[in-house]
């Protein structure tokens, strides 16, 4: 259906695209970017949670894609060579930035147990069914180590499957799907911390309001 | 199953991957349920962003002055450099310079239209001069149009003739081309062209032998 209405609107299709694109064709680079800009910002911006810095992320990606092109021969497709490029340069960012305050581990393979890495959270159990909404849930994943906020944004988020993923990521099936459950009850983690702490805060302007009317 | 072991088969069950023993443990333990529902419920949250956003104009602008001062962009191509691109081998060269005689002749044909004799102001070419038949399975509206002519005039029908002949031999070509791969999308693009320059030159046809000139 896609592929009609670009034909029907003149445009090149993505295989025409590419090789036009590999021989210098400003309005093929053109295409290439409006097929897939959309895509690859939203990742950059829900990975780093602010606009300016998802701009830089998404130039510098389409920057290296454009001076790569030439090199690109069909093994995969152009989507996930973009979106690895793309995964690529943003976790290089985010491991430059979080490498002096977290470890390697951190940032890769959390505690099992908990599947996240261990911090003062606990207590019991608080059921989220109702009380996730955006705002929760985007400070949430930005607390995520990079390489589950990746996986989380990428399955969750862009809906891609596993294989793809693990494609992208370079890494195997299995270890997508583990990453994105791990991504998943580290969030349950947080959102339940989050929760605990507005009762807390609630209690707590019980407490003044009820002494201060003693 | 015990908790420990629902909570190493949790990642499975998300996955979809059950069973009945786990099924079971949960029916039976409200903490194991209330584990899969909040996990459901971030799962659903995701929802909540957009897995597509439209990037300010101002990236592309700052992509494409980056590559162009690369000089890995380089200016957008021409036709003709499309055309080469289109016509690599032979025989398409051929092809290509019979389309663009086709939209030479018939933008001056129409282009001629009402200014005077069409005969006097045609720089017919020596093969032009010859009597053209239209290529057998020529469309029914090709037909009629260049019999509409005016006879008195065989230069004017020749050359209309010629035409016609050429832009249909280019239909055939392109069809030919997009059948053996339906997503040749220069070839559809080049069909397309050469379906208006047709319509362009038959509608020029008609209106000259309507008006017996």
């Amino acid at each position: 259906m896609a592929r009609t209405r670009r034909a029907e609107s003149g445009e090149l299709s993505e295989a025409d695209a590419i090789r036009l694109a590999q021989k210098g064709d400003a309005a093929a680079f053109e295409q290439l970017y409006r097929l897939h800009s959309r895509r690859v910002y939203a990742l950059c911006l829900r990975m780093v949670g602010n606009t300016a810095e998802a701009e830089d992320l998404a130039q510098e990606a389409f920057l290296q894609l454009f001076r790569k092109i030439h090199t690109f021969r069909g093994e995969s497709a152009f989507s996930t060579w973009l979106h690895r490029l793309s995964v690529n340069v943003v976790l290089m960012k985010l491991r430059k930035k979080t490498l002096p305050e977290t470890s390697l581990e951190e940032t890769t393979e959390p505690d099992e147990e908990t599947g996240g890495p261990r911090r003062d959270i606990g207590g019991p159990d608080v059921l989220l069914t109702g009380s996730i909404d955006r705002v929760n849930l985007e400070r949430a994943v930005e607390q995520l180590p990079p390489g589950y906020k990746t996986v989380f944004v990428l399955h969750d988020v862009q809906g891609y499957e596993h294989n793809e993923i693990a494609e992208i990521m370079g890494c195997s099936i299995g270890n997508s799907k583990s990453q994105l459950h791990k991504a998943r009850m580290r969030l349950r983690e947080l959102l339940q911390e989050e929760q605990r702490q507005l009762a807390r805060d609630k209690r707590e302007a019980a407490r003044s309001e009820s002494a201060g009317t003693d | 199953m015990q908790c420990q072991e629902f909570l190493k088969d949790a990642e499975r069950w998300m996955e979809g991957e059950r069973d009945a023993a786990a099924s079971a443990h949960l029916d039976a333990c409200p903490r194991c349920r209330g584990l899969i529902t909040d996990l459901d419920a971030v799962r659903e949250g995701a929802r909540l962003f957009e897995a597509e956003v439209e990037p300010p104009p101002r990236l592309w602008t700052a992509v494409r002055s980056q590559l162009e001062a690369e000089g890995v962009i380089r200016p957008s191509r021409t036709w003709a450099d499309r055309l080469a691109d289109f016509f690599p081998l032979q025989p398409r060269p051929a092809l290509a310079a019979a389309y663009v005689a086709v939209l030479v002749v018939a933008a001056v044909l129409v282009s001629m239209q009402g200014i005077g004799p069409l005969e006097q102001q045609l720089a017919l070419t020596p093969s032009a001069q010859e009597a053209a038949a239209l290529p057998a399975g020529s469309s029914l509206a090709a037909q009629q149009a260049v019999s509409s002519l005016d006879k008195r005039n065989p230069d004017v029908v020749r050359s209309y003739r010629e035409s016609l002949r050429t832009v249909e031999n280019v239909i055939l070509e392109c069809e030919m081309m997009i059948r053996k791969d339906p997503n040749d999308q220069l070839a559809r693009e080049y069909l397309t062209g050469a379906y208006q320059q047709k319509a362009e030159l038959i509608s020029a046809i008609v209106e000259r032998g309507t008006l017996g000139d």
